[in-house]
């Protein structure tokens, strides 16, 4: 008899407990995953601005008078 | 010209480490040293990030309309790219808020969402974030862009107030001050204090990431142009 009462009540109760645990889990997944790709985002800027800094200083007097005579060309 | 634009990595990387070890200090405090509590169990735990990420939303909105002020006032586009990034971040944080709190909701009240006083005034404050985001988006000219998003802002920070009393001054089902140990309240501080941080330095690498680009654009089309000052 104590168990016929008992084994549905244990089961339920460990199945709350995954249920809450998984709940709690998944929060903070969601709070790090959220943050972490904000971060992320402005990781790549840095490495796309540091790109495009690093292109403006390997410009030389030639390049800029090709890349015009290349625009009046496509004129 | 060369990458002093752009932070170094060595002290972004001891600033972010700083952050990180604050940060898992916070996660360690909050699984392994605050007590589990007596009605809700392990689930309860949900409520040292829920707090601190809405404190950042709220702190976000703020920053974000003080930032825009200073704009309307001084005309000088680095509080703009500070107000841009608080609001940023802020909602980022508003959008961890409801989520948090949603879970939250549906273990302390079963169910995940409620037109509670609290609740709704935070989602107002969300749209109004995203409105801001996607105005910012779709306005070319920086000045323009400028004023009316700080505009904007100070018409959000209206709603700040609003869901700080929303639980003193309307009957809702939402805890005014969760009532908590000693142990509790320390885990929520240092959770709070490392949420701060992390937010602080994410807003302050996009406001100079923001920065940044508009002059290296700006160098872009001196040397697209030949300028002499390049060479």
């Amino acid at each position: 008899v104590a168990g016929r009462c008992f084994a549905p009540l244990i089961t339920y109760t460990i199945a709350l407990k995954v249920n809450q645990m998984f709940v709690l889990f998944a929060t903070y997944v969601a709070v790090v995953l959220g943050l972490g790709s904000y971060a992320a985002w402005i990781a790549v800027g840095y490495a796309r601005l540091r790109r495009r800094t690093e292109r403006i200083a390997g410009f030389r007097p030639a390049d800029v008078a090709s890349v015009t005579a290349s625009r009046k060309e496509v004129a | 010209m060369n990458n002093r634009l752009v932070p170094s990595r060595q002290r972004a990387a001891v600033l972010s480490g700083i952050v990180v070890v604050l940060l898992a200090s916070s996660l360690y405090l909050i699984f392994f040293v605050a007590p589990t509590e007596a009605t809700m169990g392990h689930v309860q735990r949900i409520l040292y990030v829920h707090v601190a990420v809405a404190w950042c939303g709220l702190a976000g909105c703020v920053a974000m309309a003080f930032c825009g002020a200073a704009y309307l006032i001084q005309r000088r586009l680095s509080w703009d790219y500070w107000s841009q990034a608080s609001g940023e971040l802020g909602w980022l944080c508003a959008t961890l808020t409801l989520l948090t709190g949603s879970a939250w909701a549906h273990e302390a009240w079963g169910t995940w969402w409620t037109w509670e006083p609290r609740l709704t005034s935070m989602l107002l404050l969300w749209i109004l974030y995203a409105g801001i985001v996607l105005v910012r988006s779709n306005i070319d000219d920086v000045r323009r862009r400028g004023r009316i998003s700080a505009a904007l802002a100070l018409i959000s920070v209206c709603d700040v107030p609003l869901i700080f009393m929303a639980t003193r001054w309307f009957r809702g089902v939402h805890p005014v001050v969760p009532e908590m140990d000693g142990t509790m309240r320390l885990v929520l501080m240092t959770s709070v204090i490392s949420f701060s941080a992390v937010s602080a330095l994410l807003v302050l690498h996009r406001q100079r990431l923001l920065a940044s680009g508009d002059r290296v654009a700006a160098l872009e089309a001196a040397a697209w142009r030949g300028d002499a000052s390049l060479r």
